[in-house]
């Protein structure tokens, strides 16, 4: 397990990545970043959905209620042009922080 | 329903949000947890999948989670429903911000007076300068109506009249107008019938009356074969005159009357109001003969016309100018130079510092008016924060945060029609008292009522009061934090940000009433300056009147003044008397002189001065004493050496310390025969109110004065110094007039010390008026200081009590109060000033003897603005320093 922090820093990154190319709801959001992670990240509702709310709140994300005939209704997430400026720059940032620490440390990248 | 479900929607429903909101994220979460449910059942058992959910929902981080409502778009209530139930709901909005603001009457009454002062004001202005500006000619397309003056830049000449032969050059060559007439303002001698009147008179040609589009009331107006000279005189009466002088007699009409001693015919009566051009009381035809003079000299005239269909200002503007070139290659002598300039009517014929001084003056009612708003903004704000509690109850039952706006716009908008029509009323009362103040001064066309557009300018100024006043508490109470506000009433976040909200406003109010204070200060300083001014002549004691003679045969009117003075001097109670072509101080018929020997490069580069023909004993009457060589004596008669007494000014400015007497100047530079006097004489300047000084802003001009005697004239100013009460020589002096001439009225009959005191009416009015507005923002802004600090310290008391329990004294919290106080000052106080000094360089007109960043002045205002300002929060102080903490514990 990844320490909170860390996690907490790179949360907002993972979701913008995910909603890139395709919109996607809450629970398929969880499940994607568990199963890419190989089950070291995971979150719970109540880290999850409040960090949704803000990144919505800030305008990077914006999520809709979606109906299909006879189904429940679901709240999709899609990315907003805000969020792909920010995403581009958390990519950037995160390289930039990876190949310090990969100086600092001396550990490489896989 | 499952355990988790009813906790999660408890855990959520506790980040206080709206229903719909609310109702959304429960659904959302409760498919995720749903969803991971039927995952885990499977691996894990059903007991332990539900207890692992029950976790997450428990997660405290899930509790404390801070979400903010988010606008989601909800389903509206109100749009589903139509448009009618959206008029019912605002009939309540309104019925419901009207009980609410009876609920604090006080503050609605303070508020409600501000507002109306504010609108009141602004309505005033307003009407001054739609009825005098805006409103126009009272005519038919009277916006087609235009004014013909040349210019000449380079030799800095404004606002020329036209000769008579540019006159007809560019009546009979121009296409852009279809009627183009000229006129001369002149005063007339009307009698023969009646008692002896002297009346405002224009000679006009007949297009200048047919470009009005007027018809007469009676008989006709002026026509083209009037204009021949030599011609039986007709004259055409208005109605004013026409009323007052004949009653109202339809038989006047073919009346035989005299003008100035000629016989005429009375041939028309104008209706009523109609004194057009310029102040007429009645229209004799205008004359002008181009073949008695040499081109550019002569009789000018100022040109009225009226523009054809479809033709625009600047079409006439360029085709004149066209015309001027062409003329001025004619007539390089006289031309060269020479621009046109076709205005609007009414902007030609209302001088440009007028113009400037009445919008400055709209701009600083606009100021009261931004001052009251910010006042109303502020109570209504107190009022939202002392209601954030019931705004939070609204919300938390499912108010929409527009409808939370809209109830506090809804509430300003009630305010603000109860101040319209209250500050209706103030201005229908400030405007009676202006028409009084301005009776007789104003133009013709101006009328200064409450009329239809006036209204619609009030309705507006609610709507845009309710708006700004409305709008900061609105957005404030809508975006209150009900969590906040439900968690922790007294020291919610949204009552302190407020109460910054509402400081800043004051600050807003101290500096916009500041630059009002300054102007006002300047205005009230001018006025006293005029009244303590030391004219340098004497002004008690001294009546004053005109005759104007009818004869043009120099030898008639040379005998006839030398017998009227020497009538006068035998009256009884006059100690001195003298003649002159106009009172010292007032009237302009002056020019430019140049001094022998000088060679000016330009035309502009000679002195101008004011020039005054007096008898002898001009000197005794005014109690004027020459400082060097001799005053005007009985021997400068005509036919002996033409002299001249010069003020001190133009000694200094012509010969810079050197001695004059003995020079000689040539008083006519501009016509080909010179007209030289010697100086004999330098006199003390003397004070001088007339327009030409006063907008070159030099009241003691430079000045000429000459031999009364040595001049023939038609028209002298009477003066005589009594030893009694000057009134008294009024009937005696009617009597001894009517004795040597029983068709010369004397008019302007009054004492000296009026005169002056006529002579500047503008700067008592709208100097008084500046004073007025700068005492009502004054007012409000303390209003306003004293409504913020009563409001805070309230807020504060429980802290103010525990400071004074733990041995803080008295002093020590008023110092705190008054601190806060001071902040706002000292950071409104210095921004008013400097908006307020540019503001009174646009009020210039009515400033007399003060420089706009006189020290003196600002150190005033700024003392009565701390004073003012402490004033306003003596009492919310001393209500600090009484704070029982044991009380204001307790109420927790």
């Amino acid at each position: 397990m990844l320490g909170n922090d860390l996690k907490k820093g790179s949360a907002e990154f993972l979701v913008l990545s995910l909603l890139e190319h395709e919109r996607r709801h809450g629970y398929e959001l969880n499940k994607l970043i568990e199963s890419r992670s190989n089950g070291v990240l995971t979150f719970h509702i109540a880290s999850l959905y409040p960090l949704l709310y803000r990144m919505e709140d800030r305008g990077w994300i914006v999520g809709r209620w979606v109906e299909k005939a006879g189904e429940r209704r679901r709240r999709f997430y899609s990315i907003t042009a805000a969020g792909r400026r920010a995403l581009d720059a958390l990519r950037e940032g995160w390289l930039e922080f990876a190949a310090a620490v990969a100086l600092v440390t001396g550990v490489q990248h896989g | 329903m499952d355990e988790w479900r009813e906790r999660l929607r408890s855990v959520v429903g506790g980040w206080g949000l709206s229903p719909e909101e609310q109702a959304g994220i429960v659904d959302e979460l409760e498919q995720h947890l749903e969803q991971e449910l039927a995952e885990l059942r499977p691996h894990v058992g059903d007991a332990v999948a539900r207890e692992r959910i029950m976790a997450q929902v428990n997660d405290p981080a899930l509790r404390d989670a801070s979400v903010r409502s988010r606008h989601r778009p909800a389903v509206s209530v109100e749009s589903s429903r139509g448009a009618a139930r959206g008029w019912a709901s605002l009939a309540r909005d309104i019925r419901f911000g009207w009980r609410s603001l009876r609920t604090s009457p006080g503050t609605t009454a303070m508020a409600t007076i501000a507002l109306a002062l504010g609108i009141g004001l602004t309505t005033v202005m307003f009407t001054i300068i739609y009825g005098l500006l805006l409103r126009g000619l009272p005519f038919e397309n009277a916006d087609r109506i235009a004014m013909v003056m040349e210019a000449n830049p380079s030799q800095r000449e404004e606002e020329l009249s036209l000769s008579m032969h540019d006159f007809f050059a560019f009546r009979d060559a121009q296409k852009s107008f279809e009627t183009f007439g000229a006129w001369g303002a002149t005063t007339v001698n009307i009698a023969g019938d009646e008692r002896p009147e002297r009346v405002n008179a224009a000679r006009v040609t007949a297009a200048t009356l047919s470009a009005a589009r007027v018809r007469p009331l009676l008989g006709r107006a002026v026509r083209a074969d009037d204009e021949v000279p030599g011609g039986e005189l007709v004259v055409v009466l208005s109605y004013s005159l026409w009323r007052d002088r004949y009653a109202s007699d339809s038989s006047v009409v073919g009346r035989a009357v005299r003008i100035n001693g000629q016989p005429a015919t009375v041939v028309g009566v104008m209706p009523n109001g109609f004194e057009f051009p310029r102040d007429a009381k009645l229209w004799l035809p205008l004359r002008l003969d181009p073949a008695t003079s040499p081109w550019g000299s002569g009789t000018h005239v100022n040109g009225v016309a009226r523009l054809r269909a479809g033709v625009t200002f600047e079409q006439a503007n360029t085709e004149l100018a066209s015309i001027a070139k062409r003329i001025a290659a004619e007539h390089p002598e006289s031309n060269k130079g020479v621009r046109t300039i076709v205005q609007p009517f009414i902007r030609a014929a209302i001088p440009a510092r007028v113009y400037a001084l009445l919008y400055a003056m709209f701009g600083a009612v606009g100021l009261v008016f931004l001052v009251a708003c910010t006042n109303v903004a502020n109570l209504l704000l107190a009022r939202a924060t002392h209601r954030t509690k019931e705004v939070a109850i609204r919300v938390a039952l499912g108010a929409s945060r527009t409808a939370i706006a809209r109830q506090f716009l809804v509430e300003a908008l009630v305010l603000s029609i109860v101040s319209a029509a209250l500050g209706a009323l103030v201005a229908q009362a400030g405007l009676a008292a202006f028409r009084r103040a301005v009776a007789g001064q104003a133009p013709f066309w101006a009328d200064f009522r409450l009329h239809p557009q006036v209204l619609l300018f009030i309705a507006l100024a609610a709507l845009l009061a309710s708006l700004v006043s409305g709008l900061l508490p609105a957005l404030t109470a809508a975006r209150s934090d009900i969590t906040d506000v439900l968690k922790d009433q007294a020291l919610g976040s949204s009552s302190l940000r407020s109460g910054k909200l509402s400081r800043g406003l004051v600050v807003f109010e101290l500096a916009l009433s500041s630059m009002l204070l300054i102007v006002a200060a300047l205005t009230t300083k001018s006025v006293l300056n005029l009244r303590s001014v030391e004219p340098g002549f004497r002004t008690s004691g001294v009546i004053t009147g005109r005759v104007t003679l009818s004869t043009r045969d120099t030898a008639r009117q040379t005998a006839f003044f030398d017998r009227l003075e020497e009538e006068i001097a035998r009256l009884p109670g006059a100690a001195a008397t003298s003649l002159g072509s106009d009172l010292p101080g007032t009237g302009w018929n002056g020019g430019r002189v140049a001094v022998e020997g000088r060679t000016y490069a330009r035309k502009s580069d000679q002195p101008e001065v004011r020039r005054l023909a007096v008898t002898p004993g001009f000197f005794k009457t005014f109690d004027v004493t020459v400082s060097r060589g001799r005053a005007i004596g009985t021997e400068d008669r005509t036919g002996t050496l033409p002299v001249a007494v010069v003020n001190q000014r133009f000694a200094d400015e012509s010969f810079r310390g050197g001695d004059p007497i003995g020079h000689r100047i040539d008083l006519t530079p501009r016509d080909t025969v010179a007209h030289w006097v010697t100086i004999i004489g330098v006199m003390p300047n003397l004070y001088a109110t007339d327009q030409g000084s006063i907008n070159r802003g030099i009241p003691w001009p430079a000045e000429v004065l000459t031999a009364f005697r040595q001049d023939s004239r038609s028209s002298a100013s009477i003066a005589i110094r009594t030893t009694g009460d000057p009134e008294s020589v009024a009937q005696p002096l009617r009597t001894l007039v009517a004795s040597l001439d029983p068709d010369l009225p004397v008019y302007s009959l009054t004492s000296m010390s009026d005169v002056l005191a006529q002579s500047r009416w503008d700067v008592r009015i709208f100097g008084g008026l500046f004073v007025l507005f700068g005492i009502v923002a004054l007012a409000l802004a303390s209003i306003g200081l004293y409504a913020v600090l009563a409001f805070s310290v309230s807020r504060r008391e429980r802290e103010m009590g525990i400071r004074m329990a733990l041995g803080a004294a008295a002093a020590d919290v008023m110092r705190l109060v008054l601190r806060e106080a001071t902040v706002q000052v000292a950071i409104g106080v210095p921004i008013g000033m400097l908006l307020g000094v540019g503001l009174a360089r646009l009020a210039g007109a009515v400033l007399f003897q003060v420089r706009p960043n006189d020290p003196a002045i600002i150190a005033v205002v700024v003392a009565t603005l701390a004073a003012t300002g402490l004033a306003a929060c003596v009492a919310p102080a001393l209500r600090a320093t009484r704070a029982d903490p044991v009380r204001s514990l307790r109420s927790e």
